[in-house]
């Protein structure tokens, strides 16, 4: 009994997500911007990170 | 310049804290690790740290798993989100200081006081929260203190555009806090089953609401920063993230299937399980799809990593999902597969992310050695290292479980399983060349190195940002998340509802309903014992749970009742069978037998690997100190509650319960202690088929009789010295067959003599055979008959009391003695042997010396009377009596 309810809710909710994703385009842009958004961030990290390294490099030459 | 300033101007990742708990994840892991080892090697050398109590495996074994998963898992964890927090946010973490803190309460307040605590022996006997209660604590106020010092800078955020990573990490600190608790002191206050059933959510929600958010967290950043390209499917990723919230903490209970927890419940962790299973597929899929492009093995080492914890991840997840079904369950439940199993879990899946995740921070830190090679070499070695183990253990697991399903004697399945428990040790020196390896790669080599490995992939990533940032974000996905959240805490509320607090009521009505009245609870030395048993990890080699199967109830008795457990605080139910389950051991064996068997265990059973607990002793078997008389009262007592209260509370229990099949099939258990060891009363032994095999005789001798009997029968065995009455000597005696027979398959009640019960007949019959010829008699002269009518005068007047009229052991006052007196029809001692009892009594039995009583001539010729009550092998005493 308790099994199939959760096996049923589990089904419904995923069911709903899933529709929602398909039927909805705006939503589905919602739902992917994130990893786009996580791309920008590591390539300003990366940028920053080059930039740090490059002036550490040159600063610990210079020593 | 410092360090931070470093990484202010990057990214505001904290690099001082990355690379220190980076070395201590390291460092940790390699200590772990050498637990790890020593404990394998100890299945097959079971001496190899002696008796000292501090190196005995059960208390490594508790420091390995906590090692494992708080020392290198969770140093590993906290190195990546101090890089991962502000990349993922764009803010830095709360408070560098209260990093430093958290660094030293998690290494110096939690490992190095947990591991101290429980190698000295204060540790709870709780899988996966070996750590005392007081160190629990400090845990808990670490993990509050990670919260703050990461969640803040997500809610300053916003939900609506938080990464797959950041859910998880959210997920997993939140949950993890919540969890704690209820795994690590919930049962040290619900005792027993009921303990056991908080104790299995938490087995489950360690790795499922700590390990695998925080893992899954490294492979979602790790994989696209790798490859440059976004994750395939962000909704995938969600799809999955929920699933596996909703459904990780309905698990729990898949680690007590057949026991006495609730059917209802464990069928609701079987049915999770099997749905966690299509989940894992999910976001494996779309893990998968999102290295697209990277090849089978990819050149960036962090992406190599997470690649193959992805594959492991698949694996365990598929065969954790089919091992909760019952029939498989059943077969392999309390087998090394399940030890395969959770290898491949925290090895295999967790350390491979947790490594990516270390590495893939290493490669940018500022100032940091960098290795290439070394890390490649870790890569090569840890994968064959763990697919090696992986494989070794399953294959022994399946091997194990049809043994026991087949009822074969338990030695035989430590037989079978030494291959492959040296191949597992084996295995560990690939692995530790590639942890070594590893530590290698992050702390030689040139600095900055792994700057200069990954600068060459920023580029790429620019191409497939997709300039959505602007957007406005949507209610209605923001509200979902939100009613998601929710539902996710209420799914782990739920969780311990259903798979908890539910059972607990439903096993507490039970107990009132099925327990005897007024059973006695456990006297102070017997709690002592117990406090003994739960410290050296007894419970991690014998289960106390007779499950509700075929092969458990037919091996060891009716399955556990309830309210059996009920003074188990914490509960010692176990999970896995290195030896036998001692539910029913209580009344099993002799105190000699026990102190023996502690004190030297392969003097007692000479395949035993049980390790040594001589520290519990004055330096003999005979001298046991007061720890080791609180364990052997404590093991004495298990069982022996039911049994005291056999059949009247079974019956009335039995009444009650009619509509509780469950109940009922242990109730309709053919024997209540089935332990094949145990001693019974004479009669109803299977006839042997003499003759048998000598070969196979003779080595069933060396393996199980030779401890005690000597490699030759004369009773000098390396235990004997230790026994009372000490074994018999074999050379010095004739059987009938039907005599063996009855010894055999009964037992001397007693004595340390067992029952052999778990021996095929023909394994008997070449026993039997063996014993026979042993006897090696020098006939005497037969006595007068004048002899003889003196020596029937003094045994009718001084021995058939005991003995019998006609010698068969059956005297009036037979039955008053702990030990039967001897069955003269069927075993002969020789005449030397005869006069020698005579004068000096047997030790340890009611035989006292008659010196003082009979003069020489009566002895000599009651010496010769008793042996005249031989009937040979075709004496059918003992089988028909």
């Amino acid at each position: 009994m308790i099994a199939a309810i959760i096996v049923c809710l589990s089904v419904f909710f995923a069911l709903v997500f899933t529709l929602a994703y398909f039927l909805k385009a705006d939503l589905r842009d919602q739902i992917e911007r994130p990893k786009y958004a996580f791309q920008d961030q590591l390539r300003r990290y990366n940028c920053e990170t080059s930039n740090a390294n490059s002036t550490n490099a040159s600063t610990s030459d210079e020593q | 310049m410092t360090v931070l300033q470093d990484h202010e101007s990057a990214g505001q990742v904290d690099a001082q804290l990355v690379h220190a708990h980076g070395m201590a994840a390291m460092i940790t892991l390699l200590i772990a690790m050498v637990f790890g080892i020593i404990i394998s090697l100890q299945f097959f050398l079971p001496d190899l740290t002696g008796s000292w109590l501090p190196m005995g495996w059960g208390r490594l074994r508790y420091a390995h798993t906590q090692g494992i998963m708080l020392g290198w898992l969770g140093n590993a964890f906290l190195a990546f989100l101090y890089h991962a927090v502000p990349i993922l946010t764009g803010k830095p973490v709360t408070s560098h200081k209260l990093g430093l803190w958290l660094f030293g309460i998690w290494n110096f307040a939690v490992m190095l006081p947990g591991w101290i605590l429980v190698l000295a022996g204060i540790s709870q006997p709780l899988e996966w929260a070996e750590f005392p209660l007081a160190v629990d604590a400090v845990v808990i106020v670490a993990f509050l203190m990670a919260a703050v010092q990461f969640l803040p800078p997500f809610f300053r955020r916003g939900l609506e555009n938080l990464y797959v990573s950041s859910w998880y990490i959210i997920g997993g600190l939140i949950f993890t806090l919540m969890s704690y608790p209820m795994g690590n002191i919930v049962p040290e206050f619900v005792p027993g089953a009921a303990g056991a059933a908080f104790s299995g959510l938490w087995i489950h929600d360690a790795v499922g609401l700590f390990v695998t958010p925080l893992a899954l967290a490294i492979l979602y950043f790790v994989i696209p920063a790798s490859t440059g390209r976004p994750i395939y499917s962000h909704f995938l990723s969600m799809l999955g993230f929920w699933g596996l919230f909703f459904l990780y903490p309905l698990n729990g209970t898949h680690h007590y299937i057949f026991s006495v927890i609730p059917m209802e419940a464990q069928i609701t962790a079987i049915a999770a399980s099997a749905l966690l299973g299509v989940i894992v597929v999910i976001v494996v899929s779309n893990l998968m799809l999102s290295q697209r492009g990277a090849g089978w093995l990819p050149r960036d080492p962090g992406l190599r990593f997470a690649s193959m914890s992805v594959v492991f991840y698949l694996v365990v997840s598929v065969q954790g999902a089919m091992q909760a079904q019952m029939s498989l369950n059943q077969a392999v439940h309390f087998t090394d597969w399940v030890i395969g199993h959770s290898h491949l879990a925290m090895l295999g899946f967790a350390t491979f992310a947790g490594i990516a995740g270390i590495v893939h921070a290493w490669q940018r830190l500022p100032s940091v050695r960098y290795n290439a090679l070394a890390i490649d070499w870790a890569y090569g070695l840890l994968v064959v290292g763990i697919t090696i183990m992986f494989l070794d253990l399953t294959i022994a697991g399946v091997i194990q479980g049809k043994l026991w399903q087949a009822g074969a004697p338990w030695l035989e399945s430590i037989q079978a399983s030494r291959p492959y428990w040296v191949i597992r040790s084996l295995s560990a020196i690939p692995i530790a060349a590639g942890f070594i390896a590893l530590l290698a790669g992050l702390t030689t080599g040139p600095r900055r190195a792994g700057n200069r490995t990954v600068s060459g992939e920023m580029p790429q990533q620019a191409a497939e940002v997709q300039p959505v940032l602007a957007a406005t974000p949507d209610k209605t996905l923001m509200m979902s998340y939100v009613v998601a959240s929710i539902a996710g805490v209420a799914f782990f509320v739920m969780s311990v509802s259903l798979l908890g607090v539910w059972p607990k009521q439903v096993l507490a009505e039970q107990s009132a309903l099925m327990a005897p009245q007024n059973p006695l609870p456990p006297t102070t030395a017997e709690e002592r014992g117990r406090v003994i048993y739960a410290r050296e990890g007894c419970a991690y080699c014998h289960t106390q749970q007779v499950r509700y199967t075929a092969a458990d109830i037919a091996r060891f008795g009716a399955a556990t009742l309830a309210w059996e457990t009920r003074f188990d605080y914490p509960h010692v139910l176990g999970t896995r069978r290195i030896g036998p389950d001692l539910a029913r051991a209580g009344r099993t064996r002799t105190k000699d037998w026990h102190y023996l068997h502690l004190f030297a265990p392969r003097a007692a059973v000479p395949l035993s690997i049980m390790p040594s607990y001589a520290a519990l002793f004055d330096g003999a078997p005979d001298r046991p100190l007061q720890a080791a008389r609180d364990l052997v009262a404590y093991i004495d007592t298990l069982g022996t509650a039911r049994e005291l209260a056999w059949p009247e509370a079974d019956e009335a229990a039995r009444a009650v319960t009619l509509d509780d099949k469950w109940a009922q099939m242990s109730f309709a258990a053919p024997v209540l202690n089935g332990h094949p060891g145990r001693t019974r009363p004479r009669g109803n032994a299977p006839p042997l088929s003499l003759p048998a095999a000598e070969e196979v005789g003779q080595q069933l001798w060396l393996d199980n009789c030779s401890g005690c009997h000597g490699d030759e029968g004369r009773g000098d065995g390396p235990g004997a010295q230790w026994l009372k009455p000490q074994p018999t000597n074999l050379t010095v005696r004739e059987y009938s067959s039907s005599r063996l027979a009855d010894v055999l398959w009964n037992g001397v009640h007693g004595s340390a003599m067992p029952a052999w019960r778990d021996q095929a007949p023909e394994n008997l019959a070449a026993l039997a055979n063996v014993v026979l010829g042993f006897s090696d008699i020098v006939e005497v002269a037969p006595p007068s008959p004048a002899e003889l009518t003196l020596g029937e005068l003094v045994y009718q007047t001084h021995c058939a009391e005991c003995h019998g009229d006609g010698g068969g052991g059956d005297g009036f006052a037979a039955n008053d003695f702990p030990i039967t007196p001897s069955d003269f029809r069927g075993e002969r001692p020789s005449y030397a042997e005869s006069v020698r009892i005579l004068k000096n009594g047997v030790e340890g039995t009611s035989m006292a010396p008659w010196t003082d009583r009979l003069d020489d001539e009566e002895i000599l010729a009651v010496a010769h009377y008793v042996r005249q009550f031989f009937a040979g092998g075709d004496n059918p005493t003992g089988a028909s009596q």
